[in-house]
């Protein structure tokens, strides 16, 4: 991981380079057309060399979370259920409540 | 009519035994831990879209650079370009849909921490204040101010039943959630990274092809007003990318509040800290975006 980042440094650096140095825009402007259209596809290689780097880092991470995957969707589903185990907590004090109610009324009554 | 108390008592207190009494921190640690969490798992969705439209803007100009330097760009090469970047795009999708896992995660142990879920826990221990409070009027109990304190109990029940319940799970899963943190960590390092460098390399090109280009060429500006909003924004849009690259301390404050909720230590400075690293991401990405 930490070889990849530090090619990814380098590359961009160069991609940097290339693209935004004065200099090289003003050395390159006297070359040919040949030679234009020869940097020009040097540019886009190092461009898609970078990409792949950045995705090769991704990816190592994308994978490691797929590992875990598993396990958080049993910890969802394992709150889903505590949480209706709470609602028939809940349920039961309600009807707690009914009884006590009932018996109410009929101690009024009384 | 004298009712006797002990009948009564009896469920009351049944219902605290059957909540499990566990010595847990305050239920408003978790709650706020998990909304943190739900909050912590938008920001890290946000900053992946912002970082693939940034990375797709920032290619795009680029290859207006090498257009206009070199005067030509092969379409062999511009598509296999191409195709690299969909790949990592698609590897970004992949990362996302881990995060809305995580989002997930959060969202039900926020649901479950809240002090009103589900809906009826008012409810019913309402209706239950409600008849004991009756049944106290009616009868003449030896201890009237205990009866009536007794469907307090039923809701410190419920509120301990649920501090157990959080309390279990996150001790259950905290290897988990600790791996899931440091590799967020990894991940906000190398996506913020990434989108601070597009969103650099943009800002260069647009001050070299719409700023410095038209100002310093003999020809005078088209339209001098269009020209000075397009340096504004290739002049703002580099700083706007700082906040964003240090998003991965998010995730490790994430991780610490976890860690000292486990602990039970007192959180809510650090999960203060979270909240607002959070908003600055999101507040980085909103200036970015807009």
């Amino acid at each position: 991981m930490d070889r990849t980042a530090e090619l990814l440094r380098t590359v961009k650096n160069i991609e940097t380079y290339l693209l935004l140095s004065r200099d090289f825009r003003a050395w390159l402007q006297h070359r040919s057309p040949k030679e234009k259209a020869l940097w020009s596809d040097k540019i886009l290689e190092i461009m898609t060399y970078r990409m792949q780097l950045e995705n090769k880092q991704l990816t190592v991470l994308a994978d490691a979370f797929d590992k875990l995957a598993p396990e958080l969707k049993t910890g969802t589903a394992a709150l889903k259920e505590e949480l209706t185990k709470l609602e028939k907590f809940i349920h039961a004090i309600d009807t707690l409540s009914k009884v006590v109610g009932v018996i109410a009324k009929a101690v009024k009554v009384l | 009519m004298n009712i006797p108390r002990s009948p009564l008592i009896i469920p009351a207190i049944s219902l605290l035994l059957m909540s499990g009494c566990v010595t847990a921190p305050p239920k408003s640690e978790y709650t706020a831990l998990a909304q943190a969490g739900s909050d912590y798992a938008v920001a890290v969705d946000k900053v992946l879209t912002a970082a693939g439209a940034a990375h797709v803007d920032a290619t795009s100009w680029s290859l207006v650079q090498v257009k206009d330097m070199a005067g030509v760009v092969s379409a062999e090469k511009y598509s296999t370009l191409a195709e690299k970047e969909k790949k990592l795009l698609m590897t970004m999708r992949q990362l996302k849909e881990s995060t809305q896992l995580l989002a997930d995660y959060f969202a039900q142990l926020e649901l479950l921490s809240s002090a009103d879920a589900p809906g009826e826990t008012k409810d019913a221990v309402g209706h239950l204040v409600d008849s004991m409070n009756k049944l106290a009027d009616e009868v003449h109990v030896a201890s009237p101010e205990l009866f009536k304190a007794l469907p307090q109990l039923a809701k410190i029940a419920v509120s301990t039943r649920i501090d157990a319940a959080l309390q279990r799970e996150l001790t259950a899963r905290q290897t988990l959630i600790r791996t899931q943190m440091l590799l967020h960590e990894q991940l906000l390092k190398e996506v913020g990274e990434n989108l601070a460098s597009s969103l650099t390399t943009e800002a260069a090109l647009r001050d070299e092809l719409l700023v410095r280009k038209p100002l310093l060429s003999e020809k005078p500006l088209d339209s001098p007003e269009d020209w000075v909003a397009k340096r504004r924004t290739a002049m703002l849009l580099a700083e706007e990318s700082k906040d964003v690259k240090d998003a991965s301390k998010a995730a490790e404050e994430m991780r610490l509040a976890f860690e000292q909720l486990l602990t039970g230590k007192d959180v809510e400075n650090r999960i203060r800290a979270l909240v607002g690293r959070i908003r600055n991401i999101l507040t980085a990405i909103h200036a970015v975006n807009s």
